[in-house]
């Protein structure tokens, strides 16, 4: 039985910090959740945290004192916490660039600050991919390699890390944990919100970009949400053992031949084609394909060029759980769940079917003019 | 603004009734009446993906040509939609009206 703990877990009602939160209110730990819209915590299986079991606290970590008033934070100072999990953060690609300043890199200075003022531990959510566009073997102990970082988003969570680090440099005790890309459940595939790459996942299979620009052996991490809060919350309790360390909360890295194969054993999915980067040019791209790759696969596709691999060994050190053994195992487990879910499978019907549906025919949009026929020109290989 | 070549100007009624009937059709969810100030997220369901798949409905029902995306990113109500498509065919009309002088 461990000592009953005063710990503080921001972004409460995010994917990774209910999990979090749901696991230490069930170890008996006294959680006050920092929310910012919303005012209850939901488990991943969407299932809300008894409303008495944890302390919600409307806050914003984008401002000073966490958005608290004077005499509530001062409290929270005051009260002696034991631990502060910082999860809150923005993990949402193509936003504009000072969201990710003022919540990600913002949010953890403030977070630090308090961490500082009450003394207390903190367990730091960043993010393996703060490792940015290096390839090959990422090591936990590794965050300045004067990496080029691909988005907003890295950027923002290498700034973060960074500040975490200078504070450790003054004083402040601190540990960290880097989940590589988060999807759902290790055996249930179920997940609460359909983000990133299930976003490309659902542009892909649907047919609605047919090529990529990529490479077969590049490596995609992902790791179940369940494995991630299990590190995180296994770092709060071992704090001693972990302060000053950094944790990858990796999964089985896939290649995107990988992800071909499992996707190919699905009847009703398109599968798309990788081609050479510098043979794919978007502008020969049907205009509907063109809209979807410029407005979405633009913003992910950096990955699909990367050789990544995660060193695990200071988890593999501290955890009993180890992740998924089977990384094309588990994606089956997760594209199940898409499809019972309906997220994946037969596609609304599209804008040309509903215009017929309607009757409606542009003053000179015929679709082939267009280009929006799905059976469009064989461009960047995509043909079979 | 009138039209200097005798094309009639297009109509804001006649734009509206044609942007609801596509954005409902387009819908993820239905039941809700419609008016200038329906939300597309909020009230109708549409997420990033089907707002993409709206763009290219308006771009073809209307025979408008691409929607750039600065343009198409602040839009978050019917009553928007309606202001952007009369908008670019206004401007596509003034052009065609400047080429053909």
């Amino acid at each position: 039985m461990t000592e009953r703990l005063r710990i503080l877990v921001t972004g409460a009602a995010g994917l990774v910090g209910a999990e979090v939160t749901a696991r230490l209110v069930a170890a008996g730990h006294q959680v006050t959740a920092l929310v910012h819209n919303q005012p209850v915590v939901m488990r991943n299986d969407g299932t809300p945290l008894e409303p008495d079991a944890v302390t919600c606290l409307p806050g914003d970590v984008t401002k000073p004192r966490l958005g608290l008033p004077e005499a509530a934070y001062q409290a929270l100072v005051a009260d002696g916490l034991d631990r502060i999990v910082h999860c809150a953060a923005i993990t949402d690609f193509g936003l504009p660039d000072e969201v990710y300043q003022a919540v990600n890199v913002d949010g953890t200075a403030h977070v630090l600050e308090l961490a500082r003022a009450g003394g207390v531990p903190l367990v730091h959510v960043g993010t393996a991919y703060v490792c940015g566009e290096r390839d090959g073997l990422i090591r936990e102990t590794e965050l300045d390699e004067g990496q080029r970082l691909a988005n907003a988003y890295e950027d923002s969570k290498f700034r973060a890390e960074t500040l975490v680090h200078k504070a450790q440099a003054d004083g402040v005790r601190a540990a960290i944990v880097r989940p590589s890309i988060v999807v759902g459940d290790e055996h249930t595939g179920v997940v609460r919100d359909y983000k990133n790459i299930y976003v490309v996942l659902k542009l892909a299979t649907e047919g609605k970009v047919r090529s990529i620009p990529g490479q077969y052996e590049a490596r995609l991490d992902l790791v179940p949400v369940d494995y991630v809060a299990d590190i995180i919350t296994e770092v709060t309790h071992r704090f001693e053992e972990a302060a000053g360390r950094t944790f990858h909360a990796v999964g089985a890295p896939l290649t995107l031949r990988d992800f071909s194969d499992v996707m190919a054993e699905y009847p009703p999915f398109q599968v798309p084609r990788f081609v050479p980067p510098t043979s794919f040019d978007a502008q020969r791209l049907p205009r509907r394909e063109r809209a979807y790759y410029e407005r979405v696969m633009t913003l992910y596709e950096s990955y699909f060029r990367r050789r990544t691999r995660f060193d695990d060994s200071h988890t593999a050190g501290l955890a009993t759980r180890r992740p998924p053994a089977d990384g094309q195992d588990f994606l089956r487990a997760l594209i199940d769940h898409c499809l019972e879910t309906g997220y994946l499978g037969a596609p609304p019907p599209d804008a040309t079917e509903v215009l017929a549906r309607l009757n409606i025919t542009g003053p000179d949009a015929t679709p082939t003019a267009n280009g929006t026929s799905p059976t469009a020109s064989d461009v960047n290989g995509a043909g079979r | 603004m009138t039209s200097s070549t005798g094309t009639p100007s297009p109509n804001e009624d006649e734009t509206r009734s044609k942007v609801y009937a596509i954005v409902g059709a387009m819908a993820p969810a239905g039941g809700t009446t419609l008016a200038d100030d329906t939300a597309l997220i909020a009230d109708l369901a549409y997420d990033s993906l089907r707002l993409i798949e709206l763009t290219l409905a308006l771009e073809q029902g209307f025979g408008l040509g691409e929607l750039p995306q600065e343009r198409t990113a602040t839009v978050t109500t019917l009553g928007d939609i309606v202001r952007l498509v009369t908008e670019v065919r206004r401007e596509t009309e003034a052009r065609q009206a400047e080429a053909g002088r």
